[in-house]
């Protein structure tokens, strides 16, 4: 019988010479295709393929944009860059639709109703910064720049330059609010505290072991894709272990090799158990110990490693996994076993994120990790939690004399709600504008943020906002209509990210720096303008030109002054490929332990702190003495920080862990004297929620979570990603919903101190008892058809109206958060609400 | 060139050619932005008004009365609502209207559009801001075409006339007729003063005898030119 071996001796047996000479087939490059490259279906012909970047998340991901007839058909990964190597997230790809969103904002608005009533009138971009320009330059010139408030969500590299340190420097107010208190301020401001500049890389390429507090990696982070696509390469092929501690089996606990459920809040108490189990069992003994060197964990700085030893038992002693496993429900044996592993597998990365720190005191969840990872010796190493490296650019810095900026001090929450809040306390700009007591603003400008939307309290959010009396004059910049932009007095279009310029600089998970641009995939459609322009144009017409053209000058003279990217070929290159990094550059780790050349702290102007062992320049701090920089010393002296050139240990001097924010000196700062004379724990250490402390029988504790397919604000009008996710059923444990008659899908309502939502239950093990978790993304009520199921208006509908096939849109739950910040950092407690459940209709 | 003798002047034709080229070209402007407060005092020269009276267009009893600033500042408002938003709003372009299109802004249908302006030798002038298939950019291509036509006949060139009401015969089968007539319906059922429910009826009314027209406007060269009219008319029923 024949059969395939017999086929092929046919083919074995076949001379050239009877083969026809020429084929038919020729190759016309040198590989199959993957990547960079795209063709319409239609036609066959080419797309364009424009190099750009993503901006769904704070990621920012190298891309390709292709453009097929004017029309962006496709975004892709840049298989060119280093960070993500091409791989892109569904969010990422889903961006099309912010381009194509048929609800965009296409012209300048001006509101004709009342606020918020949705009576607008198209006005020229004339008009409308003629208006915006005279209001501010009243206050400039009345010396009340400060009146004039700028409140931002994503703002990052060149934007962030051009819009605040050139636009907003150069006009003068420094009442200028971030969102970092809703995203990670408390994760900041403890690493500001322990190893100064903030950012940890998660260096999974090279990890052994990860041990993971409370993230969602694989669906969310703000390095997403850079990261998750090594972490899933390092778990499927080298089959390395990873325990992930979550109230909730979120896809990144599922891919875990364990999940370990957690009470919600209790993580610390986890780490500081693992940590006397490190300490106890001499686990610590080897990179551990080394590494205490560098690490302060008592008063003073001549303790030898033996003290720190002592020390940082005494400080634990109390924290046994026994202790632990009544506050988080994580029996002992486990946590010692977690420790032992994570103490031995070498090296391992030890990650945290909001699901461990958007908590009361979750900084010192944070600074607890980092004192698990120093007694491990897992720190700035391959394969460990690594301090960040970004990309380095040099711009265009504008005028020389800047003046004087003044701010309004309603940054940094209501009095005593942050003791430390390095990142400020944005959520709670509105309670500050509406209590009044450190002034308001005039003008209040958002941009790239939704105040109601992003912050808990969402009905005093809208309060505020719509109040004339709190908030005289109002600005939205967005490309599209959402919660906050219906109560503005202005809108200006912005361009989504499809059709603007940037340069950007986000972390690389391969400590090598990638320089990379955003270039317009199409030009801006209606009248949309980049704000960056937009704040050029504004400059212009106060009287303070930037000496920037727009932003694309901005990005071609960027180019063209970093030498990095100049010697690659400048903007052309970067127009070009997109992305670049120079292939010399060896990864950085063990940054700390660079020795100091005499030369570098032995010079005028440079002295040693006694106290601290810290080198710092007393000029360059803005001191008028030498004697007066010793009396005072590096700790007392303002803003000395900015000054530090290195860290004194045992007679060499280290580049240290440079200090950012924070007077603290080069060590890694376990103990930390600053926060000491906060009032605050000096060490890491168990402090509960108040609230959590006083729950009663049946009360339940909120946490949110993200999805994988949508960003928490700013992607749910993006069809493709709301077709994904459009909905968020609330989850709770099967013994959670016995207690209380609720069966899967019921109708539930969710209720705290500062309101009640109506959603449906998912009833699921995958959550911890005593626990509700609901993702955030959903439940708009602006934002466009997709976003909000609201159909454009007349009964007949739309094409991509009728299309719409789910029926709801889901349930914010921010309407029940409060707009609390843990004491330490000021980050919102998002994870900390206490609520009850009950069926919809059972209470009257 | 075939000499034409036409059974209806050319210098008619011409005419009448023009005469659809200025509609057009007034339907464009009125759905391009909001009226000013000029264009509403020349929109209400008497010529107009009785010519607007005899098509059954009824701009209310307000547009009579009110003064121009008013009634200018409640058609901005007017037309943001209707056309721009934000928030709920009826998109004037093709690709978010047309039935079972895809529903999104500047989608395949746009680029279709596009490419009709392009293949006719036409295309968005810069600045404007317009998408191309907004639906006063489409008016305006009609417009256009129709106004050169009307130079054709003067000129009594039936080649390039044949293919310039090919190409609006062809433009308003494939694109602007498709999806007009429900717009305007959705106008007619959204708005609050008269003034644009009473285009968007003539934007309806005209639209739809122009197809016929088109037709008929073709076998008037065929009439003078059996061979090259048949093939023009040939054309339009492939
Ligand atoms: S991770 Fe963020 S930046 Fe990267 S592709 Fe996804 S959404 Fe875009």
């Amino acid at each position: 019988m024949l059969n395939r071996r017999n086929f092929l001796q046919v083919g074995a047996a076949v001379p050239l010479s009877v083969l026809a000479g020429e084929a038919l087939v020729r190759r016309v490059s040198a590989g199959p295709v993957i990547g960079g490259k795209d063709f319409s279906p239609d036609t066959g012909k080419e797309r364009q393929a424009i190099p750009s970047a993503c901006w769904q998340c704070v990621t920012r991901c190298p891309n390709i944009s292709y453009v097929e007839d004017g029309r962006l058909v496709k975004i892709e990964g840049q298989p060119k860059s280093i960070r993500t190597n091409g791989v892109m997230c569904s969010k990422g790809q889903g961006g099309v639709g912010q381009f194509s969103d048929p609800d965009r904002i296409l012209y300048p608005m001006r509101r004709v109703g009342k606020r918020g009533e949705g009576k607008w009138k198209r006005v020229s971009w004339d008009e409308a910064l003629g208006e915006i320009a005279t209001r501010m330059k009243k206050l400039r010139d009345a010396g009340t720049p400060e009146k004039v408030m700028f409140h931002y969500g994503r703002m990052k590299a060149s934007h962030s330059k051009l819009i605040k340190s050139l636009f907003l420097a150069n006009y003068g107010t420094g009442t200028i609010g971030n969102h970092t208190s809703i995203c990670e301020a408390a994760k900041w401001t403890a690493q500001e505290m322990t190893w100064g500049g903030h950012y940890d890389n998660w260096d999974f390429d090279h990890a052994n072991y990860v041990l993971n507090f409370g993230s969602n990696v694989l669906e969310s982070h703000t390095n997403h894709i850079p990261t998750s696509h090594r972490l899933i390469a390092r778990l499927t092929e080298k089959r390395i272990r990873m325990v992930t501690f979550d109230i909730r089996l979120s896809n990144t606990a599922a891919k875990s090799s364990e999940w370990v459920p957690v009470k919600p809040g209790t993580d610390r108490a986890v780490i500081l158990a693992m940590c006397n189990v490190v300490m106890n069992e001499d686990l610590y003994k080897g990179d551990g110990e080394a590494f205490l060197k560098f690490v302060k964990v008592s008063t003073g700085r001549k303790a030898s490693i033996a003290d720190k030893v002592v020390a940082l038992k005494a400080h634990l002693t109390g924290y046994t996994p026994e202790w632990a496993e009544k506050i988080s429900g994580v029996p002992a044996g486990k946590i010692r076993t977690i420790a032992r592993d994570v103490a031995t597998v070498k090296p391992a990365c030890i990650i945290t994120y909001r699901g461990a720190v958007s908590h009361h005191h979750g900084a010192d969840t944070e600074r607890a990790a980092q004192m698990l990872a120093s007694i491990t010796g897992n720190i700035d190493r391959p394969g460990s939690r690594c301090k960040a490296v970004g990309a380095k650019w040099k711009y265009p810095k504008g005028p020389k004399k800047k003046p004087k900026t003044r701010k309004l001090k309603i940054l940094d929450g209501l009095p005593g709600a942050a003791k430390m809040p390095t990142h400020h306390v944005s959520h709670q700009v509105l309670k500050m504008i509406k209590d009044g007591s450190a002034g308001r603003p005039e003008i209040y400008m958002w941009y790239c943020y939704t105040p109601v939307y992003a912050n808990g309290e969402v009905q005093e959010n809208i309060d505020i906002l719509k109040d004339e009396k709190l908030i005289p004059f109002s600005v939205c910049v967005d490309p599209f209509y959402d919660e906050s932009a219906a109560l503005a007095d202005i809108i200006l279009p912005d361009t989504p990210y499809t059709e603007r310029w940037g340069w950007e600089d986000m972390v690389s998970p391969t400590q090598v720096p990638e320089y990379y641009i955003r270039q317009p995939a199409v030009k801006p459609l209606g009248e949309c303008r980049d704000f960056a322009d937009v704040c050029i144009d504004l400059a212009d017409r106060m009287g303070f030109p930037l000496g920037v053209k727009n932003h694309e000058d901005f990005v071609k003279a960027s180019c063209e002054m970093t030498s990095a990217v100049k010697a690659a070929g400048g903007f052309e290159y970067m127009k070009a490929n997109g992305v670049y990094h120079d292939p010399k550059v060896k990864p950085r780790y063990y940054s700390y332990m660079k020795v100091l050349k005499p030369d570098a702290y032995q010079k005028p102007g440079i002295v040693m702190d006694p106290a601290t062992g810290v080198y710092w320049n007393w000029k360059k701090a803005k001191v008028a003495s030498e004697e007066e920089a010793l009396k005072k010393g590096y700790t007392h002296t303002k803003k000395a920080y900015k000054a530090y050139v290195g860290q004194e240990i045992d007679g060499v001097v280290y580049s240290g862990f440079k200090p950012d924010k924070l007077n603290k000196s080069g060590y890694l700062e376990l103990y930390s004297e600053i926060v000491e004379a906060k009032g605050l724990p000096a060490m890491p250490s168990w402090t509960p929620a108040p609230e959590h402390e006083a729950m009663k029988s049946g009360d339940l504790i909120l946490t949110t979570f993200k999805v994988a397919a949508q960003i928490h604000s700013r992607s749910a009008n993006c069809k493709y990603l709301t077709e994904i996710s459009y909905d968020n059923p609330a989850w709770i444990n099967p013994v959670t919903a016995a207690a209380r008659g609720i069966a899967d899908g019921d109708a539930i309502k969710v209720k705290s101190e500062f309101g009640e939502i109506e959603t449906t239950a998912r009833v699921t093990p995958a959550i911890v008892p005593g626990a509700v978790a609901i993702s955030h993304h959903c439940g708009h009520w602006e934002y466009g058809r997709y976003a909000s199921g609201k159909k454009a208006p007349s009964g007949r509908n739309e094409p991509d109206s009728d299309r719409i096939w789910w029926t709801s849109n889901g349930t914010h739950p921010n309407w029940i958060i409060g707009n609390r910040a843990d004491p330490i950092s000021g980050q919102l407690r998002f994870m900390d609400t206490v609520v009850t459940l009950e069926k919809a209709g059972a209470s009257a | 060139m075939h000499d034409v003798t036409p059974t209806i002047g050319h210098d008619e034709l011409a005419k009448s050619a023009i005469e659809r080229s200025r509609l057009y070209g007034l339907l464009a402007t009125v759905f391009r932005r909001e009226p000013s407060v000029e264009f509403l005092c020349r929109l209400k020269t008497p010529e107009l008004m009785v010519a607007f009276s005899v098509a059954g267009v009824d701009f209310g009893d307000d547009f009579g009365t009110d003064p121009f600033a008013d009634i200018a500042e409640d058609l901005a408002i007017e037309y943001t609502r209707l056309f721009l938003g934000p928030g709920k709003h009826i998109s004037p372009h093709e690709s978010v209207q047309l039935k079972r299109g895809s529903g999104i802004l500047w989608g395949s249908e746009t680029s279709e559009v596009r490419q009709a302006y392009r293949a006719a030798g036409f295309d968005i002038g810069e600045p404007e801001t317009k998408i191309p298939d907004h639906l006063s950019v489409e008016l305006d291509f009609l417009s256009i075409l129709a106004r050169e036509e009307a130079q054709a006949w003067a000129e009594q060139d039936q080649g390039r006339t044949a293919k310039l009401l090919q190409l609006q015969h062809s433009f308003i089968t494939r694109h602007l007729g498709k999806w007009a007539a429900r717009f305007c319906a959705r106008v007619k059922e959204e708005s609050e003063f008269a003034f644009y429910p009473a285009f968007a009826d003539l934007l309806r009314g005209f639209l739809s005898g122009e197809k016929a027209d088109i037709v008929n406007r073709l076998s008037l060269i065929g009439a003078n030119d059996q061979q090259a009219g048949g093939d023009h008319l040939k054309t339009i029923n492939e």
